[in-house]
């Protein structure tokens, strides 16, 4: 019998979106595989692109710049709006003056945000991996979240509670003693969330070792957020850029070191109870009655930056002020821009059912990068 | 025919796709599917191939590489099908309206039949326009069955639709 030789490699393409059941949102993923274990990926995060950045210096003025960046992204609204908030008093230079009760709303509105981003993104992570029913668990907890939201803001996904100066919205004390109640109840669903991924076995093991990333390529690739306290590096903008109080209340770093997907996953979770404990000293640290906005008179004038710890990690904004009502210049870098270019790495010599969970481990969100 | 029609009132199957929104309509919309709104309870599925569905969920202003793709799916939905707008960018633009890459909503794209604003729009909002678009569906489903002037000829013959009367029966008209 002839043998018959296979010179050039045998690889199938799945291609994965734009539009697909398990992504919410418009991403174009090609997977070149050969036996199910990926070869090449190729990515297209580009369909969500709307022109936000270009408008904030055409169509609308700084005022009104928080609430339009607050549409970049539903999941993590409050965090842009924050980092562009306080981009712009930088640059006016009332950034000193702000008041603590302010810090303080600004503080509780961040860190319920992180709060169901987690849930969230850990859910759709069981969800991918078969865990329907733990999917469904994590995401009855989270509506806990968002009912406290709707309660403090009015809304549930937008909150629109920032504005140039200040907030929007005091929390008088009879909201404040119930939030308190509220907290009790999501730090129980969070040691739920903690006993699934720690003690699941087939969970565990689905997820262990999975894309695992060392601590001098998070380094090298210039990881953010939880991905790269996964891998062990402490970073927290939080910390190194801090426009709320969260030195004062000695925010802790929650770091691990295996950095694999479990990891990444249970990082979210350490993460969870801090987000619980900040809120709570933000409550007590003020108390309401105080003014919660500062009149605004200057236009922007000065280049300035701001680094703010979006759920997903750092967020940068650059603004810069031309004394006109229009800043000349908007630049925002997005926590999944910074964490796109590892995961071509890490997914070659992966199998191809381990691809979702993977990804998802990352937590991108694409409407950020594309804007 | 009634069968179909009753299968497709008490189980539409439902498409989403997000057109370049914020993400805040699509976790609503996925809130729905969960234990608190559960609009499962109406037979709703949510599934990922266009030519199995009855209700298209968009979300977002649809941005100018989502317009074909968009057109695409609308094409491969089969008859009868409803579309929803949820979000108020995707029923007018919202605070996207005008920007450079934008088309200014669904609408300018395809047809749309119920819309749902909101900036996000509630699971409630949503479940609502959802139902709602069940009516339509009802509606539209039986548009497309015999128009009534046929069907004395249909029933008339016992069996089934002769082709020659009824081309005799459309000259005539």
């Amino acid at each position: 019998m002839k043998k018959i030789k296979v010179n050039q490699e045998i690889c199938t393409t799945i291609p994965m979106g734009s539009q697909h059941v398990a992504l919410p949102e418009p991403v174009k993923l090609v997977f070149d595989t050969e036996n199910e274990v990926v070869k090449r990926v190729s990515f297209d995060v580009s369909y969500v692109h709307r022109g936000i950045e270009k408008s904030l210096t055409t169509m609308y003025d700084f005022k009104k710049a928080p609430y339009v960046v607050g549409r970049i992204c539903g999941i993590c609204a409050i965090a842009h709006s924050i980092a562009c908030t306080v981009a712009l008093e930088r640059s006016i230079g009332i950034d000193g003056e702000v008041p603590d009760r302010v810090r303080a709303v600004r503080m509780i509105g961040l860190e319920l945000d992180r709060l169901q981003s987690h849930f969230l993104i850990n859910g759709h992570l069981a969800e991918v991996c078969g865990y329907e029913n733990i999917f469904m668990h994590l995401w009855r907890c989270r509506e806990f979240i968002l009912d406290t939201a709707d309660m403090l803001f009015g809304n549930r996904v937008q909150y629109d509670v920032v504005c140039v100066g200040g907030v929007n919205r005091d929390i008088d004390e009879k909201t404040g003693t119930r939030i308190s109640e509220a907290l009790e109840e999501i730090e129980e669903s969070i040691g739920f969330m903690e006993e699934v991924f720690t003690r699941d076995k087939t969970l565990v093991k689905r997820l262990e070792g999975l894309g695992v990333v060392s601590k001098d390529k998070a380094f090298e690739y210039g990881l953010v957020g939880p991905s790269a306290r996964a891998s062990g590096v402490k970073t927290d903008c939080r910390i190194e850029d801090d426009w709320g109080m969260y030195r004062d209340f000695g925010l802790e770093i929650i770091t691990m070191t295996e950095g694999d997907a479990l990891a990444r996953c249970l990082v979210r979770v350490l993460e969870c109870f801090e987000s619980v404990r900040m809120i709570r000293e933000a409550l007590d640290s003020t108390s309401p009655g105080e003014e919660i906005q500062l009149r605004v008179r200057d236009n922007p004038k000065k280049d300035a930056v701001c680094r703010n710890e979006a759920p997903r990690g750092e967020l940068f904004y650059y603004i810069r002020g031309t004394g006109k009502k229009i800043p000349g210049r908007v630049k925002i870098r997005t926590p999944t821009f910074a964490n796109i270019p590892i995961l071509p790495h890490v997914m070659i010599g992966v199998r191809y059912n381990d691809v979702p969970p993977l990804l998802m481990s990352f937590d991108p969100c694409l409407s950020c990068t594309g804007r | 025919m009634k069968i179909f029609e009753l299968g497709k009132a008490k189980s539409p199957w439902i498409l989403h796709y997000n057109t370049g929104s914020c993400n805040g309509c699509d976790i609503e919309l996925l809130a729905v599917l969960t234990p608190r709104y559960d609009v499962e309870r109406f037979g709703m599925l949510n599934k990922g191939n266009p030519k199995q569905a009855d209700i298209l969920l968009i979300t977002g202003p649809v941005t100018k590489r989502c317009r074909e793709r968009l057109l695409n799916l609308y094409l491969q939905v089969p008859e009868p099908k409803v579309v929803v707008a949820v979000g108020t960018c995707s029923c007018g633009g919202g605070v996207f309206r005008h920007m450079y890459n934008v088309e200014n909503g669904v609408e300018r794209v395809i047809p749309v039949d119920v819309y749902v604003p909101g900036c996000a729009a509630r699971p409630q909002q949503i479940i609502d326009g959802v139902v709602k678009a069940l009516q339509i569906l009802r509606e539209k489903g039986r548009a497309l069955e015999v128009p009534p002037h046929l069907k004395k000829i249909v029933r008339g013959r016992e069996g089934g639709i002769d082709r020659e009367s009824l081309l005799e029966d459309l000259r005539r008209r």
